[in-house]
């Protein structure tokens, strides 16, 4: 999910030496890592916990919602796509355009919350929370903070809206860009391995 | 003694607190692994009765850890004053968060105290004090959210020369500062890595803060030296 295009980042920024170098700021990429970590912990928990009860979380997962869980994870792609081209084209000065594909994005995500919402809704109209069973646990503990995750998210990208409607941006604001950016990416991706792990693994 | 030497006493206090704590929680007190929130009124008190004296040694060690956190957290505030300068709104929050995270860490200890004073008590009572003890020791991660929040915060916005802080530790603060929230979820469950015995509720957290605070003492070491007043 890391693309490429935030490593060859030259071409659009005049300040930097042919030299390539790291996108944002290198702090960014340590709460970043941190957060992975922390997420891959979580993953593996849920892998030793269902592999003592597999059948449990087999039938469990067959009353998730598929078509929600994969439309969300269709709008967090569309999102990360419209990310990283704001951030191409912030880099080569097309703010304008920058500004709306920021805001194509935010709109995803907060499509994404949406769905969540509803989602939950359901469960909670079925008699179904937190407390229900094990599978039940994981599934509302990793998708609920994977959705403060995401307000966050939409909290960075409503910052780097208002970043690049600047009159010119200095190489801090790009640095920010890139960093607001790789957030979001991360946030997409745990979504995927989230969307594997709970409603497709069988 | 001038104030660098009162400044390294303070940062150290902290390191050396942690410490403490932890002889008190492990060789003194045996709660580590911390007790099962699963476990029966009988199987508690029977802890209770057979331990009663090393949980109350321990019990008085972790109290005694945690008021010496006290001065690293101020330390940390000074520090923060000196990158914000006259308007420090950072550093004022981190020090009165620093208090709200420092009481239920000493109420927790406190009611373990209580809970081993009388240990022919009912089951039930001794369980209820138990209970009392470890929720009130592990769920309140909000506290340290706001004050790692403070710091990280403050860290990033140094706008100064020469930062005081590598920026790195402002970063690493602020995932800290998400990771002391899911202690909260240890009231929902009694089993499972969420509890109060749980990896994602006791372990991580604990862990980390333990960690961060080693690595806070030597960073601001560095910062107290190379600081030209």
């Amino acid at each position: 999910m890391l693309r490429k295009e935030h490593s060859s980042a030259t071409q659009g920024t005049r300040r930097d030496t042919p030299a390539r170098r790291m996108p944002a700021e290198e702090g960014v990429w340590v709460f970043i890592f941190g957060d992975l970590l922390v997420f891959g912990l979580f993953f593996l928990t849920y892998m030793y916990y269902r592999g003592e009860n597999v059948a449990l979380y087999v039938t469990s997962q067959g009353t998730l919602n598929e078509i929600f869980g994969f439309t969300n994870t269709l709008l967090l792609l569309s999102s990360s796509l419209l990310v990283a081209l704001g951030v191409h084209a912030a880099r080569i000065g097309q703010r304008g355009a920058a500004a709306a594909l920021l805001a194509g994005a935010f709109a995803c995500g907060a499509a994404f919350g949406v769905i969540k919402v509803i989602e939950y809704g359901q469960k909670f109209a079925a008699g179904i929370t937190v407390l229900t069973n094990d599978f039940f646990m994981f599934y509302f503990m990793l998708t609920g903070i994977h959705f403060a995750h995401l307000t966050i998210g939409l909290g960075v990208l409503a910052f780097l809206f208002v970043t690049v409607r600047k009159p010119a941006l200095s190489p801090g604001d790009l640095q920010a860009i890139e960093g607001g950016a790789a957030f979001w990416h991360l946030v997409d991706l745990l979504w995927v391995v989230l969307f594997a792990l709970l409603y497709l693994m069988r | 003694m001038n104030s660098k030497t009162g400044q390294l006493i303070c940062i150290w206090s902290g390191p050396v607190g942690l410490a403490i704590f932890g002889i008190g929680l492990w060789p003194l007190a045996h709660f580590l692994p911390p007790l099962m929130p699963s476990a029966s009124a009988d199987a508690i008190a029977a802890i209770y009765s057979a331990d009663t004296l090393g949980i109350r040694l321990g019990a008085m060690l972790m109290m005694l850890g945690v008021s010496m956190l006290a001065p690293m957290f101020g330390a940390i505030t000074v520090m923060l004053k000196r990158i914000e300068g006259e308007n420090a709104p950072y550093a004022a929050t981190q020090l009165l968060s620093a208090a709200i995270v420092l009481t239920p860490l000493m109420l927790g200890a406190l009611i373990f105290t209580v809970a081993a004073f009388r240990p022919e008590r009912a089951p039930e009572a001794t369980q209820m004090l138990n209970d009392l003890g470890w929720i009130t020791l592990v769920t309140p991660g909000a506290p340290f959210f706001v004050q790692a929040m403070a710091i990280g915060l403050a860290i990033l916005g140094d706008k100064g020369a020469a930062p005081v802080m590598p920026r790195w530790s402002g970063y690493l603060t602020l995932w800290l500062a998400v990771l002391a929230l899911p202690g909260a979820l240890a009231i929902l469950f009694k089993t499972g890595p969420f509890a109060w015995n749980g990896l994602l509720a006791f372990w991580l957290p604990f862990g980390l803060f333990s960690g961060w605070g080693f690595m806070m003492a030597f960073l601001m070491t560095n910062a107290v030296k190379r600081y030209k007043a």
